[in-house]
């Protein structure tokens, strides 16, 4: 299993937050990156014109199969077959389980695991044609300790880590790694609800005494892909400071 | 595209996803069947479909009515991609 020439990846959600953060990195990588949200941010307008011609970006809702199906299909005419995917996509409504809607509920599973699962079922048929592939699940810590407040959220991040487990196992022979970044508590959008107290004892019980950020999970996802994890897969790698340890 | 051409592609397919995966193949015949005569792992035959729809550019198992299990020979193959083909108008 030897790299690929021209590395092309998608970042699903590359419009904001982390999974901004990750095109970014991967793009300073060399990376050639395709990537889509519902809509477009002006940090990722600029991102596109910074690096003009090596940022493909459609807007797709990724519960829409068929215009995900066609965004891969532009994605390959464009830069050529996918080796690399991030499975970033994801929305976070917080609220006790009892007091969520359930359209709400039906809608975090579409968009965090449905989502993921078919764009990896997608993504996988032209890594299989090449070979070669590098798959990383963006889950959570809450998908592996228990937190108030997230439960439905933390079902679809645990059940993120369980196809990296099982996607692991059935690609391996074909050349593809699969592997899951669990983040802590990091300041992003998705983060902006907590009260400064909240933040606060999070930062007490962080062995490292501060909260994430979106560089700190972006270099473990840059590292994921590389050469230099190329004996790793079906991990789930912690990335929180400590919090959870 | 006739029944025969799409034939051509379809082995031709099937020996590059055999050497990719290693599987020593015999002389092909409609009538071998892929796991049981040619060796082929159902992983092998997933990438025989990935590769199929590159170039074919469908995947008639996404049917709701064409099981993966219907097809055990080389022929049944070229019949799914025929008759999925036909839908399509390619």
């Amino acid at each position: 299993m030897a790299e690929l020439e021209k590395k092309v990846v998608v970042v699903s959600g590359g419009s904001k937050g982390l999974g901004l953060s990750i095109a970014k990195r991967l793009l300073s990588e060399g990376y050639w990156v395709a990537t889509f949200s519902r809509k477009s941010t002006p940090e990722l307008e600029s991102l596109i014109k910074a690096h003009e011609g090596k940022v493909y970006w459609e807007p797709v809702d990724i519960c829409d199969r068929p215009k995900l199906f066609q965004f891969l299909q532009n994605v390959k005419k464009q830069f050529g077959r996918v080796g690399y995917l991030v499975n970033s996509a994801g929305v976070a409504p917080e609220g006790l389980l009892t007091l969520m809607k359930s359209s709400e509920i039906s809608k975090m599973i579409q968009v965090n695991l449905e989502g993921s699962i078919c764009l990896s079922q997608m993504c996988v048929k032209q890594m299989m044609i090449g070979g070669f592939g590098v798959i990383v699940n963006i889950s959570s810590i809450v998908g592996i300790r228990g937190f108030k407040g997230v439960g439905a959220y933390s079902a679809t991040k645990a059940a993120l880590d369980g196809l990296t487990r099982s996607l692991s196992k059935e690609l391996g022979t074909m050349g593809i790694r699969v592997n899951s970044v669990a983040p802590g508590f990091m300041e992003t959008d998705m983060t902006a609800t907590l009260t400064d107290k909240q933040k606060a004892r999070i930062i007490r019980l962080t062995p490292l005494g501060r909260l994430g950020t979106v560089d700190d999970v972006s270099s473990l996802v840059k590292f994921l892909l590389s050469e230099d994890a190329k004996f790793i897969t079906g991990q789930t790698i912690v990335v929180d400071g400590g919090l959870t340890v | 595209m006739n029944n025969t051409e799409l034939k051509i592609i379809i082995e031709k397919v099937i020996k590059e996803v055999a050497q990719a995966q290693k599987i020593e193949l015999p002389a092909l015949k409609d009538s071998l069947e892929v796991v049981d005569d040619l060796g082929f792992t159902s992983l092998s035959v997933a990438s025989l479909i990935a590769n199929l729809e590159e170039i074919l550019g469908v995947d008639p198992f996404q049917d709701e009515n064409v099981m993966i299990t219907d097809i055990r020979t080389i022929k049944d193959i070229c019949e799914v991609y025929a008759a999925c083909l036909e839908k399509s108008g390619a």
